[in-house]
């Protein structure tokens, strides 16, 4: 498990936020707002604590742990924990869109088509999505789930596998080379609105460090603001965190990476990047579609979780 | 200051000009044929070196899954001896020192109330080899790629390359190896980890040129290995051509035949920079390459091409000087020659030639010239000869021609009663003209003749003419009597055809009585005392000379006072102009109307109608002798 300390002083507030994932510039934003000292400026003493590579320990377990206050993960996986009872609230939406991709070794062009495939999926947080997928389509897909990257896609072990633009994709094609657009199928090119990436506290401590939570958005927002105007710096910066974890990635994945994720931070529909929270409809719409697949039964409310 | 470069330089520039066009045409087809020879054979060595290399990393490869495989068997006879497993896992590494761990990952459906169960050993990093459980929730092995892509597929591979965490950072792959259970489903996956730093030092030592790359990268296109000694760990083969400035469109063609697993060579440039790549598979689905800097590749070519350009520039200068040197010495009589042609020109006739020891054309231009100097010195030896004689001859002549001119009286008269006046020009050094005059007992006695003929001959009959006009004339005959005498003087004996045209007078300067006999000569012009200019009709008589005893007629008339008598020879009246335009009798009468007037006096008047003579023919040559002879009776 990876941590890192921004700096701080004797009377900062200590918080601990972890990242859904190993160090990259997805989550460039807030070592911007570390290394640049917005979190200081806000009182913060964050540590950032990113997941092990090779452990299946989620962030959203360590937030429900205790071992992190402030942890970054899925919408969908918000809502599902919230409806088994997590008491976590959704307080800042990182992007608007949804990267979710299908890369598929053969020519696809709509979801029906991936019925029957062996197709490779994120062990942590997805089944829920492909459920829907399945249910929706009237499919069934032979899911491999995975813990780590595009190794099963490489090696011809899956007849597709799902990534996100900015991240398997990137990495993908800086492995075996360009992919044909044909063999990639973005899920919100059919109705799949998903907005993904967000910040999640527990309500407890929602109630008690409410100031420490604004703080921490704050310095959050006017770190991405930063790395959207600042791409070179913001990309140092990241890679500083990628090499203290030993990460094995490279220079070029990661500043596309930066450009696919600050991407999908603008609005489709206004062209705005305002970090707004999840728009009710479409939280409702979220919510019907996980309880048609029965992956919750107890109804969540879009003011249950979302701040 | 113009420089004149000898025959020798241009002859030698010429050549070495010539040479050096060859030279340039011969170097370049070398050169290029030499780089394309060195290329082509740089690829194939380089061919031959990554198939080297790709069989010495299978053969360690192989090793290391016939070490697994072998025991493959033994897992499934094992499967209730979990302390054997354990063993098998040992045995594995402790057979192969290159193999750092291996496992016997099972699937979670093989022991009931077991999720995870792996045997797994490993060396210490201190000679021992240590065994574990490997698999937990920490630990996930299902999910990871070594364990489920053979799980998957059912067939061995190797997996991508990897960092060991809590080594020391050794870049390591795991080869797994699926085993089946009795109903053919994957039961475990048998995996052996090895560091891959060997392949590094493997691939180091067979590096063809200093700056070549030889790279192994994974099916991810991740750098397994890279002899650059750049750290390419966590690129990519794409990635990083991201990073290559200037790189051509074959640098991603190249990195997309890598990524598909094809054989073949080559060609791509970064900036500057070009270079080839031989890349192939390996079975495991590796990939290597090998990258060659042209510039490494043709430098011994180049090297051997800069000596060729080198020595064929010694040989060019050698050549120039060679031929110079030569064709100076060939040439090299060709400037004595000049040398002594000058000096002969200057009169030095015995200037040495230079020796020629050659039988060629320079010999033959060395007879000519010595047959030349020959030739002039006699020729001026000749010449000196006769120039000598001629001098001593116009000598001669000149002590003639005063003799002859003192022979004619100089004493002109110029009294009351009579003027006279006489010239005589000839044409050449002695004339055949002649004039004289004496008184005697108060009467005049005048003579002009013109002998035919010019020079030394008719000089001779002229002092003969004279000599015998005073002697005969002193006889005290009658003119036409004086004139026989001298025709028969002259005749007698006369072989070489010489004749004299004479007017002799006899002017009473009493009375006025003019006595005269004209022997073939010009009629004279007498003037009137009232100036009336006219020629006198004399008998016509022969020239003296001709026929010996010819019967000469007497003439006789009075002149009146103031009367005046022009006499001359037909160098006067003969006197031409460039344009062969004669002076002729009536100028000469309209002289005589004009000019008496003007000159009364002898003296005046001769020498006023030669200067009019003169004048007319303007500077053209005389071809005659001139003689004028005026007297003017009172």
């Amino acid at each position: 498990m990876a941590a890192a300390l921004c700096a701080c002083s004797l009377y900062a507030q200590k918080v601990t936020f972890a990242p859904q994932w190993t160090p990259q510039a997805q989550f460039a934003g807030f070592y911007v707002a570390c290394e640049k000292g917005f979190f200081a400026e806000e009182g913060l003493d964050v540590e950032i604590k990113h997941p092990g590579i090779n452990s299946s320990v989620s962030s959203m377990d360590m937030l429900k742990s205790g071992s992190v206050q402030i942890a970054g993960f899925q919408l969908i996986q918000g809502i599902i924990a919230r409806a088994d009872g997590a008491r976590i609230l959704n307080v800042f939406q990182t992007t608007q869109e949804s990267g979710l991709c299908c890369v598929s070794r053969k020519p696809i062009s709509s979801p029906v088509e991936m019925d029957g495939l062996k197709i490779g999926r994120w062990k942590v947080g997805f089944s829920d999505f492909c459920e829907m997928l399945e249910t929706y389509n009237n499919i069934h897909i032979d899911w491999v789930p995975f813990l780590n990257g595009i190794g099963m896609y490489v090696y011809g072990a899956v007849d597709a596998t799902l990534c996100y633009s900015y991240s398997e994709l990137i990495a993908l094609e800086l492995a075996i080379g360009k992919i044909p657009e044909d063999q990639i199928l973005f899920f919100s090119d059919f109705g799949y609105e998903c907005p993904e990436d967000g910040l999640y506290v527990m309500e407890d401590y929602y109630n008690s460090h409410k100031d420490v939570i604004d703080k921490f958005i704050k310095a959050s927002k006017r770190g991405w603001v930063y790395a959207r105007t600042h791409r070179d710096e913001t990309l140092d910066i990241t890679w500083k965190y990628i090499k203290a974890a030993n990460i094995n990635t490279n220079r070029e994945t990661q500043r596309r990476m930066l450009d696919a994720y600050i991407a999908l931070q603008q609005n489709k529909i206004s062209g705005r990047i305002d970090f707004a929270p999840v728009k009710p409809k479409v939280f409702k719409s979220i919510v019907k579609a996980l309880e048609d697949v029965g992956y919750i039964t107890e109804e969540v409310e879009y003011n249950d979780i979302i701040r | 200051m113009k420089r004149i470069h000898s025959f020798s330089t241009r002859l030698s520039l010429g050549i070495v000009g010539i040479s050096s066009i060859i030279f340039i045409l011969a170097i370049g087809t070398a050169m290029v044929l030499s780089y394309t020879i060195v290329a082509e054979e740089a690829v194939k060595s380089a061919e031959n070196l990554r198939d080297a290399s790709i069989a010495k990393i299978e053969k360690t490869l192989l090793e290391v899954e016939m070490n697994v495989q072998a025991r493959a068997w033994l897992v499934k006879e094992n499967l209730d001896d979990e302390q054997y497993l354990y063993h098998i896992t040992h045995q594995i590494v402790e057979e192969n020192p290159n193999i750092i761990g291996s496992a016997i990952a099972f699937d979670k459906k093989v022991f009931k109330g077991k999720y995870y169960f792996s045997p797994y050993s490993y060396q210490d990093g201190e000679g021992g080899i240590l065994s574990k459980q490997l698999g937990s929730a920490q630990y996930d092995y299902f999910y990871m790629d070594w364990f489920q892509i053979p799980f998957l597929m059912g067939k061995d591979c190797w997996s991508e390359p990897y960092f060991d965490e809590g080594g020391a950072q050794e870049l390591l792959s795991t080869y797994s190896y699926p085993i089946y259970g009795e109903n053919g489903e994957v039961i475990a996956v048998m995996t052996a980890d090895i560091s891959l730093d060997w392949i590094e030092k493997l691939l180091a030592d067979i590096k063809p040129y200093p700056n070549s790359n030889i790279i192994l990268v994974s099916r991810s296109g991740a750098f397994i290995s890279n002899s650059s000694g750049i750290d390419l760990s966590g690129e990519t083969v794409f990635s990083t051509m991201y990073y290559a400035s200037g790189a051509d469109n074959n640098v991603l063609l190249l990195a997309e035949a890598l990524s598909r697993g094809e054989t073949g060579a080559m060609e791509y440039s970064v900036g500057n920079k070009v270079s080839f790549a031989v890349y192939a598979p390996l079975s495991n689905g590796w990939k290597t390459y090998i990258s060659c800097d042209y510039k490494d590749v043709l430098s011994r070519a180049a090297r051997m091409n800069i000596f060729m350009i080198l020595i064929g520039l010694l040989g060019v200068i050698t050549m120039f000087l060679l031929s110079y040197y030569m064709i100076r010495r060939l040439t090299k009589p060709l400037s004595e020659f000049s040398d002594s042609v000058i000096r002969i020109a200057k009169g030095d006739f015995d200037a040495q030639l230079p020796e020629i020891r050659s039988e060629d054309e320079l010999k033959q231009l060395r007879n000519s010239f010595e047959y030349m100097q020959k030739s002039l010195k006699d020729y001026i030896r000749e010449l000196q000869v006769t120039t000598s004689e001629k001098q001593k001859f116009i000598s001669e002549i000149n002590i003639a021609s005063k003799i002859q001119m003192s022979m004619l009286p100089t004493d002109f008269l110029n009294t009351d009663r009579v003027g006279l006046y006489a010239m005589v020009l000839p044409a050449k050094e002695v004339g055949g003209d002649l004039y004289d005059f004496f008184i005697k007992d108060n009467i005049l006695y005048f003579a002009v003749g013109d002998v035919s003929g010019k020079g030394i001959p008719a000089s001779l009959i002229m002092a003969i003419t004279r000599a015998s006009f005073r002697f005969i004339t002193r006889m005290g005959l009658p003119m036409n009597e004086v004139m026989s005498k001298m025709n028969d003087a002259l005749a007698e004996g006369n072989t070489t055809g010489l004749f004299v045209t004479l007017f002799v007078g006899r002017l009473d300067l009493e009375t006025g009585e003019l006595q005269y006999c004209n022997g073939g000569h010009n009629p004279i012009v007498t003037v009137t005392p009232e100036g009336e200019a006219s020629f006198m009709k004399p008998k016509p008589n022969i020239a003296a000379g001709l026929f010996e005893g010819f019967p000469y007629v007497l003439e006789t008339c009075t002149l009146r006072k103031g009367s005046k008598l022009v006499l001359y020879t037909d160098g006067v009246t003969e006197a031409e102009r460039a344009d062969k335009d004669q002076f002729g009798e009536q100028r000469l009468l309209d002289w005589a109307t004009s000019a008496v007037k003007v000159c009364p006096e002898a003296e005046e008047a001769c020498k006023n109608l030669y200067d009019t003579v003169k004048q007319y023919t303007d500077g053209n040559e005389q071809n005659d002798d001139i003689t004028i002879m005026t007297i003017r009776y009172n």
